[in-house]
């Protein structure tokens, strides 16, 4: 399931265009409907798009962020400041704050990721403006409580200690090192190897210094879909970011560069099930994101679901796995790195991973067959134009696209394309050019390393760092 | 109740059908309520068959629901009914050589399977008229289950290597999962001779000696007419619906189901029991307390105190778990509870937590167990936050009344726990009813006499730990 959150992210443009399109055909009485775009009276971008037939009003919106990246030692700044920002209010303290937002069916959602912090606001109609001063609480009056802050580290902590013993995390964090160990976004994207001493340090006045860089009105864009006017969609975005500083103070974004790493790396462990997970860098950057559904389209043919190639070859030839996945997760705002992965049978462990090396190969080369690629380009669509006419989801949607600095006045032309003269051999183009060549990168966490053909064995009580340099 | 009568008008409200739940609306506004044209209803096409329709949905889905699971296994639950699930998608029949989990190559299949029922879900994506419309597929898709109740076959290679697979699921969910592992020794401990006690998916054990003939056996006996529901949602036409139901499943033949002995609760060997387990792959320690009573349910209101006591549980309102442990002694960052009924007469009441720091899971797990004996004895939370339980669950209802998969997926998730489909339209309207003293009669029984598991799971060298 997490594997799936960075490719329906991802594909943006494709979403903005369904946005149209799904708006358009739920309309009332043939008017037509348009996303509304400008600025608030406080200088807030936003994007707003009427779903007269939808239930419920949703706000999401997001900012520039990558101010603790630029500070070594400070990397998991913007993940403890976010969710210290929820732990209540100067009004309220936590636990009665929240359920007084339940009390009003008010959903509010805070994250933070690839260079940006952002988050969601639902509610239902009639209780906008309350939701929204509800988030204004939480941006300008947050309590900040000390024993809070004490209670979120050791949460933190907990939580990477027991990635570190999850397999599958495991050999993912030891994946994104191997690949993208310069990034000072490998704290927040490798969570098994993050160094529990540096969130130690964090307290007060660091997140009062991301408060200021990181929460301004100049980066923030804000886009609102569901059942409301524009109107009142501007009066709530002013009434919830109103208050923060016009200014923000943001770092220049870092560069994030790949290595290439062939080798297989063997984290021998006491586990049942053996963890395949294989990557490499891509040449997929933040510019390249417009053509982003092309890799959906790809990705769905080769992993997604029972129709996919690895599904095919390792579950159902082999009986191997239960499932397997590949997604091209972006790292810190700036590149995309694939990422196959399966759990499979220890017994069959040499053989699922010499096939999916070939699936892998055989896909890049030949590329999607017909029919993969009218079945992989329908699912996409349609199970996006689905999530597209609710309001969560497509205010979320057009959010990316803001920060994308697009405008979804492209979008019926693009859609065009996509549904009708988007060819195979396009896609086949791009996954031939921009994902990346074998050998990938291979990290596996077994019971055992023999019969693998490992380049670097870690033994049952070393620790894996050992592995991250080659030897 | 401080206001009978505003339960009752609540309760008329809640269980009147979805499309007449809210006052008519002008659909040319975008903030007055949901058009009246828009909002979803339910249809009881047959028997057997239920529609939620809703115009605004694009795809249609579709669910199976065989009222079967592994409590009905025989001698008890080993996995049968979940492999089942499998080899009845990746099986073929004669009219359809190809596995159902890709019937539409452009939608989505899955399936699932509890305690109580095994179900089958399809996706549908939106089909153009002049390709059939919704219809067509929907009657591929009917056509195809109906034929699966008659029967269905896999090759023995299949079978075997299918089987495998449910292992890897079972390792993937459970077996390479520490806190998965602990579940599953909980269970048995608490529960040692009953199915309920068992995984559905079964054990390491169990799986690799379940056999093709087994799961034809369990086909037999519970995949029959009678003994299914299927609920679709969608832009669908009731009568369309129902021509294409008389179709396929009104024409299986109706076979006699056998009696559901695995359906009875078990009696309760009440007593305090623990278990503390290290694990290589822990780190960080967990305690979980759990406790199993028979409650006699001489009042429907019991049960239904029992969905607004869990939703209390689950709070961080005054009094709640999360308010007494974590925010007043400290003694967790954060904790998770609840209650549940497994069947007629048979509850269970649960905390799971981990200790702070400067506390021990013995601490934490005798503070848990202070917890609910004080609930019981203060009679439980205050006619104020009752009735701020009851408005939100009002709520709650109002608004899955407006969404065509919300009112599905509740159809869906009561049927599969064995409830008539008919009695879930004045489900609101009893939960609106419970009182105060239902709630007090509820902790009662469950601070009684029961079988008490705390559970400890620690990492193997706790001295170790870091904690910073």
């Amino acid at each position: 399931m997490i594997l799936y959150r960075p490719l329906l992210h991802s594909i943006v443009l494709l979403l903005a265009i369904v946005l149209v399109r799904s708006a358009a055909s739920a309309q009332q009485g043939g008017n037509s409907l348009v996303i509304h775009e400008g600025r608030t009276p406080r200088g807030v971008r936003y994007a707003f798009l009427p779903q007269p037939f939808e239930d419920r009003v949703a706000l999401s919106f997001s900012w520039w962020d990558g101010f603790a990246q630029a500070r070594p030692g400070q990397e998991l700044l913007g993940r403890l400041s976010v969710a210290w920002l929820q732990a209540g209010t100067e009004r309220l303290p936590e636990g009665q704050f929240r359920e007084e937002l339940r009390d009003d069916q008010i959903r509010l959602e805070f994250g933070t990721g690839n260079r940006t912090t952002g988050g969601s606001l639902t509610a239902p109609p009639e209780k906008l403006h309350l939701a929204a001063e509800r988030l204004r609480e939480v941006l300008v009056t947050p309590a900040l409580s000390e024993r809070a802050l004490a209670r979120l580290r050791r949460r933190h902590a907990s939580n990477f200690e027991q990635a570190r013993e999850t397999p599958g995390t495991l050999a993912r964090s030891m994946l994104i090192e191997l690949l993208a160990g310069e990034s000072p976004f490998i704290p927040e994207e490798a969570g098994a190897s993050v160094q529990l001493r540096d969130a130690e340090r964090l307290g007060r006045p660091e997140v009062e210094a991301w408060r200021q860089a990181v929460l301004a009105r100049d980066s923030l864009v804000v886009a609102a879909a569901g059942r409301s006017t524009e109107e009142a969609i501007v009066a709530a975005i002013d009434r919830a970011f109103g208050e923060l500083p016009e200014q923000s103070n943001l770092p220049l974004p870092p560069n994030t560069t790949f290595r290439r790493d062939v080798r297989t790396i063997v984290i021998e462990r006491p586990v049942s099930q053996t963890s395949l997970v294989l990557g490499g860098g891509s040449s997929l950057v933040w510019a390249d994101e417009r053509n982003q559904p092309l890799s959906g389209i790809a990705l769905n043919a080769f992993a997604t679901g029972p129709t996919s190639r690895l599904f095919r070859a390792v579950r159902d030839e082999l009986g191997a796995s239960y499932g397997s996945t590949a997604a091209l997760p972006m790292i810190g705002g700036a590149a995309r790195y694939l990422i196959v992965s399966s759990s499979v049978d220890p017994a069959s462990a040499p053989q699922a991973l010499a096939v999916i090396r070939a699936e892998y190969d055989r896909f890049r080369q030949e590329g999607l067959t017909p029919t993969e690629f009218e079945a992989a380009r329908a699912r996409l669509v349609n199970g996006l134009e689905e999530q597209a006419r609710r309001a969560g989801p497509a205010s979320a949607l057009l959010r990316d696209l803001l920060r994308q600095g697009r405008n979804a006045a492209e979008g019926p032309a693009v859609l065009e394309h996509l549904r009708h003269r988007l060819t195979r051999e396009e896609v086949n183009a791009h996954v031939r050019e921009r994902w990346p060549e074998l050998p990938l990168t291979t990290v596996i966490v077994a019971p055992s390393a023999e019969g693998l053909a490992a380049d670097c064995v870690v033994r049952r009580h070393e620790e894996p760092e050992r592995c991250l340099v080659s030897r | 109740v401080s206001h009978p009568w505003l339960a009752v008008i609540l309760g008329v409200l809640l269980t009147a059908p979805p499309t007449l739940a809210q006052e008519p609306a002008d659909p040319t506004s975008p903030i007055s309520p949901l058009a009246m044209n828009l909002r979803p209803a339910e249809f009881r096409i047959s028997d057997r068959v239920i529609l939620v329709r809703d115009e605004r949905m694009v795809q249609t889905h579709f669910t199976l629901v065989v009222h079967a699971g592994c409590l009905d296994e025989e001698p008890d639950c080993r996995g049968v009914a979940h492999y089942l699930e499998h080899l009845l998608l990746v099986g073929r029949n004669p009219d359809h050589t190809e596995s159902a989990f890709r019937f539409f190559s452009d939608g989505y299949a899955n399936g699932w399977t509890s305690h109580k029922a095994t179900a089958f879900t399809h996706r549908i994506a939106p089909r153009r008229l002049e390709q059939g419309g919704p219809m067509a597929d929907l009657e591929r898709l009917f056509a195809f289950y109906a034929n699966r109740l008659r029967s269905f076959e896999v090759s023995a290679a299949d079978a075997l290597r299918e089987r495998n697979v449910v292992l890897q699921e079972y390792q993937l969910r459970t077996g390479n999962n520490p806190f998965g592992r602990f579940g599953v020794q909980l269970e048995q401990v608490l529960l040692p001779h009953h199915s309920l006690g068992q995984s559905v998916i079964g054990s390491p054990d169990t799986i690799p000696a379940l056999t093709l003939e087994e799961a034809q056996h369990f086909h037999a006996r519970w995949y029959v007419p009678d003994n299914i529901t299927v609920v679709v949602a969608g832009n669908l036409d009731p009568e369309a619906v129902r021509a294409v139901t008389a179709r396929t499943f009104g024409a299986v033949e109706a076979r006699t189901l056998p009696p559901r002995a695995g359906r009875e609760a078990p009696g309760i060997e009440p007593g305090r029991f623990s278990l503390t387990v290290t694990d290589a792959q822990v780190k960080r320690r967990t305690v979980r307390y759990t406790k199993l009573v028979r409650i006699p349910e001489e009042t429907r209101n019991i049960r239904n105190a029992r969905l607004l006591l869990a939703n209390f549980l689950a709070s961080q309102l005054a009094g709640s778990p999360n308010d007494v442990l974590v925010e007043g002694q400290s003694v967790t960052d954060g904790i998770s509870a609840g209650v549940i009924r497994h069947l007629p007469g048979l509850y269970r009441i649960w905390l799971s937590a981990e200790p702070t720091p400067d506390t021990s899971p013995e601490q934490l797990a005798e503070a848990m167990r202070s917890y609910l004996d004080g609930l019981a004895s203060r009679g439980g939370f205050d006619t104020t936050t009752l009735e701020r339980l009851k408005r939100r669950f009002a709520a709650d209802v109002a608004m899955a009344n407006l969404s065509g998969e919300r009112i599905m997926n509740r159809v869906v998730d009561w049927v599969a726990n064995g409830d008539p489909y008919d009695s879930l339209a004045d489900f609101p309207l009893r939960v609106a009813a419970v009182t105060p003293d239902d709630v007090t009669r509820l902790l009662t029984l469950l601070a009684g006499p029961g079988r008490e598991l705390t559970g400890i799971l620690l990492p193997e060298t706790t001295a170790e730990r870091r904690v910073p």
